[in-house]
C-alpha cells in the first residue's frame, strides 16, 4: 500500500460511539461499522491476511487511485479500545441501491465488478461475493466498496459468487435488455435478485436464442434443480478434476462481452423525446433557470435534492452550490439519460442520479428492516427542488397538497418550489380524464401551507402568471 | 409462444451430462449453489469441456459396473459446512 497516497492514519483515541451498520451483517471477518461520521471496517483474522495480500497487489494500487475501489487506509488503534484490524474507508457521499438504478448504472456496476475478478484473477485473488450492493457511486463514477470480498483463490476452487453475479447483475440486465421489463421492481422486491429458476420461466423459446440465455439462465436452472439435493463436495470434486484459474477468466471475460452488449430497446428510438422536456418558451425559462441559479447561491449547500429531475437541468445549476445532489425522477429513461450525459461529460463526482418514485419511495427493508434504508434516512437534504413536480404528486398520484408540503418539511430541508396553477396546460391536460377532486390544489392554500412550513424569502411569477416559483428556507 | 424448457432436449442432455458428478441423490443438505458451480465447466472453453467428459467418462464406467461407486463415501465424508459455498455480502 502506497502510504503517500494514503490520507494520514486515523486516530481513534476518543470515544464517540460505535454505530454498526446494519446491512453488514454477512461477513463476519469483515463488518462496517460508523464512527463520528467516519466509516470504519472491522477485520477478522483470516480477513486480516487477506487485506494483508490485497494491499500488497499491484492492481490494488492502481484501482484505489483511479477510484474503482474505495479509498481504503489502515486505521491506527489506540486508547479507543478497537483492536487491531481496523480499516477506514473514504465515505459514499449518498448510499443507493440496486433498485434505484437507471439501466446503464446496473451495467457498469457489473463491468466494473467483472473487471475487478479479472484484476484479482491476475494476483491469483478472486472476488468471494458478486452483490450490486457493494458497488456505491461518487457522482456518476462505480466504485467498488467491499475490500472484504478479496481473498485468495485456492487451486482448482470455481468462483463462488458466479450464481450471485447472474442474480443481482446479469438477470436483472437481460430483463430489460430482453424483455423490456423494469429490473427494479424484482431487485427492491428480493435482495437476492432474480433467481436462475423464475429467470427461465420468464425466457420464451425465441430468447433461448438470444446471447447468453442457453448457458446462464437455461443449463443454470437446469442444472440447479438437477443438484438442489446437493452432489457431495463438488468443489473437491472440481479440484481434483482439473478445475482450473483459466476457466473462471474464460467465464469473466465472455460475460464482459456479453453485458457490453446488453442495452434496452426502447432506448434507441425514443431517446430523442428527451431533448426538450419543458413546457416553456426560451425567455420564461431563462428567468426559472436564473431564478433557481440565484436561490442556489444563497450558501453552500451539503446535500441537494432535485425531486423530479428529468434529464438534470436544474441538478446542474444547484451542482455548482451544493458538495452532491442526488436527482431523482421516476422515469427510469430521463434519469438514463442524465446518467449518460454525465458519464460523457466526466462528472467529477456531483450528481448521483437515481430512479425513484416519490409516491413509493424505497422502503426500509431486509433483516430486521434495517438492512436497506428508506430514502430520508440515508442522508437528509439542505435543499430540495421540486420544480413542475407538484401538480403530479397532488393530481397524478392523489397525495393531499398539505402532506406533501409537511413532508418537506419535516425533511428540515430548504426548498426551491414550483406551483403549476389550473389554468397552466400541463394541468389541464391531468385534470382532462379524471373528476376534479382537488379542493386543495390553490395557490392561496399552497402558499398558506408554505408561509405555514417555512419562511419565504423570494418568489417570482413564470408563464405569464399560470406558475409561480418560491425559494422558502427551513424554518428551524 | 413460451414453451416450457423442461421439454427441450438442451437442459436434459446437460442434465445426463453431468449425472456423473453425483454419486449419489440420498445427500440432505441443500446447496442451491451446486449446479452454478458445475456450470462453470461449460463455460470454461475447452479446457472445461475436456474436464466435464472426463468426469462423464467416469460415470460412464460406473454404469458398466467397471468402477465401484467409491466416489459416493468419499462425498460423504468431505460432506462439511466447510465444504459449503460461502456467499457472503
Amino acid at each position: 500500500m502506497n502510504e503517500t497516497a494514503s490520507p494520514p492514519p486515523a486516530e481513534l483515541g476518543h470515544h464517540p460511539p460505535i454505530e454498526p451498520e446494519p446491512g453488514s451483517y454477512r461477513d463476519r471477518n469483515g463488518s462496517v461499522f460508523y464512527r463520528d461520521g467516519r466509516v470504519f471496517r472491522r477485520l477478522g483474522a483470516r480477513a486480516r491476511e487477506n487485506w494483508k495480500l490485497l494491499r500488497d497487489a499491484s492492481f490494488f494500487g492502481a484501482c484505489r487511485a483511479d477510484g474503482r475501489i474505495v479509498d481504503t487506509w489502515e486505521a491506527t488503534p489506540s486508547e479507543g479500545g478497537l483492536g487491531p484490524g481496523i480499516l477506514e474507508h473514504a465515505r459514499v457521499p449518498f448510499v443507493s441501491y440496486p433498485y434505484e438504478w437507471p439501466f446503464g448504472m446496473l451495467k457498469d456496476a457489473a463491468l466494473l465488478h467483472l473487471d475487478l475478478m479479472g484484476q484479482a484473477l491476475g494476483a491469483d485473488m478472486i472476488l468471494k461475493d458478486s452483490s450490486a450492493y457493494n458497488v456505491q457511486w461518487f457522482g456518476a463514477r462505480p466504485t467498488f466498496i467491499d475490500v472484504a470480498s478479496f481473498e485468495p483463490l485456492e487451486p482448482g476452487e470455481p468462483w463462488v459468487g458466479y450464481r450471485q453475479f447472474c442474480e443481482l447483475f446479469l438477470y436483472p440486465l437481460m430483463l430489460q435488455a430482453y424483455k423490456g421489463i423494469d429490473f427494479r421492481p424484482w431487485l427492491r422486491g428480493r435482495l437476492d435478485g432474480v433467481e436462475a429458476d423464475q429467470m427461465r420461466r420468464l425466457m420464451s423459446a425465441r430468447d433461448l436464442l438470444r446471447p447468453g440465455v442457453l448457458l446462464h439462465v437455461a443449463a443454470q436452472s437446469a442444472l440447479q434443480r438437477r443438484y438442489s439435493a446437493g452432489a457431495g463436495n463438488v468443489r473437491a470434486k472440481l479440484a481434483r478434476a482439473g478445475f482450473d484459474k483459466s476457466m473462471i477468466l474464460r467465464n469473466v471475460d465472455k460475460l464482459g462481452g456479453l453485458v457490453a452488449r446488453l442495452s434496452p430497446p426502447r432506448m434507441r428510438t425514443q431517446w430523442s423525446d428527451y431533448d426538450r422536456t419543458h413546457s416553456y418558451e426560451e425567455a420564461e425559462f431563462r428567468r426559472k433557470v436564473e431564478f433557481v441559479g440565484e436561490a442556489a447561491r444563497h450558501r453552500r449547500w451539503k446535500l441537494a435534492w432535485d425531486l423530479g429531475c428529468n434529464t438534470g437541468t436544474f441538478s446542474r445549476i444547484v451542482a455548482d452550490h451544493a458538495d452532491y445532489v442526488v436527482a431523482m425522477d421516476g422515469d427510469w429513461m430521463a434519469v438514463e439519460h442524465l446518467y449518460q450525459q454525465q458519464k460523457a461529460a466526466g462528472d467529477p463526482g456531483s450528481i448521483l442520479p437515481l430512479v425513484v418514485d416519490l409516491c413509493d419511495p424505497s422502503p426500509n427493508q431486509g433483516w430486521l428492516g434495517t438492512e436497506r434504508k428508506g430514502l430520508a434516512e440515508r442522508g437528509r437534504p439542505e435543499l430540495t427542488l421540486c420544480l413542475a413536480l407538484i401538480h403530479h404528486i397532488v393530481i397524478s398520484a392523489n397525495i393531499p397538497l398539505a402532506d406533501f408540503v409537511r413532508w418537506l418539511a419535516g425533511l428540515g430541508t430548504s426548498l426551491i418550489i414550483e406551483f403549476v396553477g389550473r389554468d397552466d396546460e400541463m394541468v389541464q391536460a391531468l385534470l382532462a380524464n379524471r373528476e376534479d377532486q382537488y379542493d386543495d390544489y390553490h395557490p392561496e392554500i399552497f402558499e398558506d401551507l408554505l408561509a405555514t412550513h417555512f419562511d419565504i424569502k423570494d418568489e417570482q411569477d413564470l408563464k405569464g402568471g399560470r406558475r409561480r416559483i418560491y425559494f422558502a428556507t427551513a424554518r428551524s | 409462444m413460451h414453451v416450457n424448457l423442461r421439454s427441450l432436449p438442451f437442459p436434459v442432455f446437460l442434465s445426463g451430462l453431468f449425472l456423473g458428478m453425483s454419486a449419489t441423490g440420498a445427500h440432505a443438505y441443500l446447496d442451491g449453489g451446486t449446479g452454478s458451480m458445475i456450470l462453470q465447466l461449460l463455460l470454461g472453453g475447452m479446457a472445461g469441456l475436456a474436464i466435464a467428459g472426463k468426469l462423464y467418462w467416469y460415470r460412464l464406467l460406473a454404469l458398466l459396473g467397471v468402477k465401484s461407486k467409491t466416489d459416493a463415501a468419499e462425498a460423504q465424508a468431505r460432506n462439511t459446512p466447510q465444504g459449503r459455498a460461502r456467499v457472503d455480502r
